[in-house]
């Protein structure tokens, strides 16, 4: 809970820096557990869009009252809740249109947090290992990629002041999966996609932070079986208000001993 | 009673400059101070709101309700008086085309009410407006969850605030069909429903409007029912999971509906341009107003 209100403190205080508005968050996989809680935990904290695909996101949001009249100078009521969008980030036509739609909405974004995940587990010795390998490299490694480029070119190269002002950056979520093996488990393109996660998110930070976008990797342990997915979501608003660039940051749980890894 | 007075308004700019929002308006006499106004997120972002209008002004859209309700209920269409509209839809119809400049139900197509809805909704509206008077006569048949992203077509006729009624006779909301030539597609944005002129309401009424998770849902499973209580409403933004339906009714069930309309790009961009749900084709003239 401490840990938790620091980070609010410091995105309050990345906020009072710029002397703005509250931080844009676009957020991938916004259906899937990890985005729900996410906006769950979060919404006041940010401005969200929230993207999905084939799954409506449904987001745990407090009811809350308000004086109509006073929506005058306020935000919108209802504008409170995530600004959904839908896409297929395995087609490049919609990252495209989703980042015009986001950035039409927002003017900009502050975090990019890439939360999209397509796993096919299938044994390296039969063809099923190799089942659905697309879905999994456009959603885990090019959509990433894509959409942070997207995002650069339609945004972020412009303004590298105002970057650094409100501390822009981009968090991939990717995998343990990613830094190790895992015996017997069938992960073999799973794995490699969040492995290149990994070395792209290092390409990525090399490249972007000349932009003044810092750019980070965050690799858990599967959630909540072994990490909980609120500690998965502290470390990533953590990478949001911290300065660390190119971080490649495991978070093991309590399985993984250091002689296991 | 006129409108005019409601009619005074100014217009800035939301936090992010793209949404027009009210920042005065001498609507807000007409509200209830104190009222329950809530914003809520499931199964989708909706607002309810109790005791809305103040107990003068709303007796003032009372008496005009049951007017309207005095010239009787036709069961053929009919444009002037409650009748048999809307395909498919069990309920007696009058869009507000129909209604006199000086009926205080007006008040639901004026600009300061136009605005206020959108500011809330956070939605950047056209001035577009359809609206209409609906009844339900006891045991009407249940519609089916939907979700209102549906086109609507106009042409421009608006009133002196510059809210342009949908006014069926001059362009089919659902088909375009219009004798003139600046017919424009347009797309709802967020649509109310006001509940006026019902008897108090007990468990087992029925009437209730539902929300849905799924079009697939049973309709008399919903995930919220909102009874249908005189003096409150429910409003949300159309996207593609409002999924909302009227439930069966035990008796008699009066509303006011608004829908608030933008241009279909915005729905396009966000959501697809496969997201917009076409009308089906037995849609008639008069439809859905």
């Amino acid at each position: 809970m401490g840990a938790d209100l620091d980070c609010r403190m410091a995105i309050g205080h990345v906020q009072e820096r710029s002397v703005m508005k509250r931080r844009v968050c676009l957020l991938t996989g916004a259906a899937g557990r990890l985005g729900r809680a996410f906006v769950a935990a979060y919404w006041d904290t940010y401005d969200f869009a929230a993207l999905y695909h084939n799954t409506i996101p449904r987001f745990e949001i407090r009811p809350r009252l308000f004086e109509p009249i006073q929506v005058a100078t306020k935000a919108s009521p209802l504008g409170s809740a995530p600004y959904v969008v839908r896409g297929d980030l395995g087609s490049e036509e919609d990252l495209d249109r989703v980042a015009r739609t986001v950035l039409s909405r927002f003017g900009s974004i502050d975090l990019l947090v890439n939360a999209a995940v397509v796993y096919r587990f299938g044994p390296a010795t039969a063809r099923e290992g190799l089942r659905d390998v697309s879905p999994q490299l456009d959603v885990n490694l090019l959509a990433p990629v894509r959409l942070a480029l997207l995002l650069l070119d339609m945004s972020w190269r412009e303004t590298p002041a105002e970057n650094r002002r409100r501390n822009r950056n981009i968090v991939n979520v990717s995998s343990t999966s990613g830094l190790r093996l895992y015996p017997g488990s069938d992960q073999m393109m799973y794995a490699a996609t969040k492995s290149a996660l990994n070395m792209a998110s290092l390409y990525m930070a090399d490249e972007f932070a000349k932009f003044g976008i810092r750019v980070n990797a965050l690799c858990p342990d599967s959630f909540p079986a072994q990490v909980p997915t609120e500690y998965v979501l502290k470390r990533i608003c953590a990478l949001d208000c911290g300065s660390e660039l190119g971080k490649i940051e495991p978070l093991w749980g309590p399985m993984q001993s250091p002689a296991v890894r | 009673m006129s409108v005019n007075h409601v009619s005074t308004y100014s217009v800035g700019y939301s936090r992010n400059g793209s949404i027009p929002v009210i920042v005065s308006w001498q609507c807000r006499e007409e509200l209830q101070r104190g009222a329950r106004w809530e914003a809520r997120f499931s199964p989708f972002p909706h607002v309810v709101a109790s005791n809305v209008l103040r107990d003068g002004f709303y007796q003032l859209l009372v008496e005009s309700h049951r007017r309207h309700l005095q010239r009787g209920l036709c069961e053929s269409t009919d444009t002037t008086r409650l009748s048999r509209a809307i395909t498919g839809y069990d309920a007696y119809s009058l869009g507000f085309a129909a209604l006199g400049q000086d009926d205080p139900l007006r008040f639901f197509v004026s600009r300061p009410w136009h605005d206020l809805l959108a500011a809330i909704a956070g939605v950047e509206a056209t001035g577009d407006v359809n609206a209409a008077l609906h009844t339900h006569s006891p045991n009407s048949r249940a519609g089916t969850p939907h979700n209102d992203l549906n086109p609507a077509f106009f042409v421009d006729n608006p009133s002196a605030d510059g809210i342009n009624i949908s006014d069926n006779l001059l362009c089919d909301y659902c088909s375009g069909a219009s004798h003139r030539a600046d017919v424009r597609r347009m797309l709802r944005a967020a649509s109310m429903i006001f509940y006026l002129n019902n008897e108090a309401w007990q468990p087992g009424d029925g009437g209730e409007t539902g929300l849905y998770k799924s079009p697939h849902d049973q309709v008399s499973s919903p995930t919220v029912a909102l009874p249908p209580e005189s003096n409150s409403l429910v409003f949300f933004e159309c996207t593609p999971f409002s999924y909302h339906s009227f439930m069966a009714n035990c008796v008699w069930r009066h509303s006011v509906v608004v829908w608030l309309h933008r241009a279909p790009t915005v729905a396009e961009n966000r959501w697809g341009p496969t997201s917009i749900v076409e009308w089906p084709l037995v849609m008639s003239k008069s439809a859905r107003s």
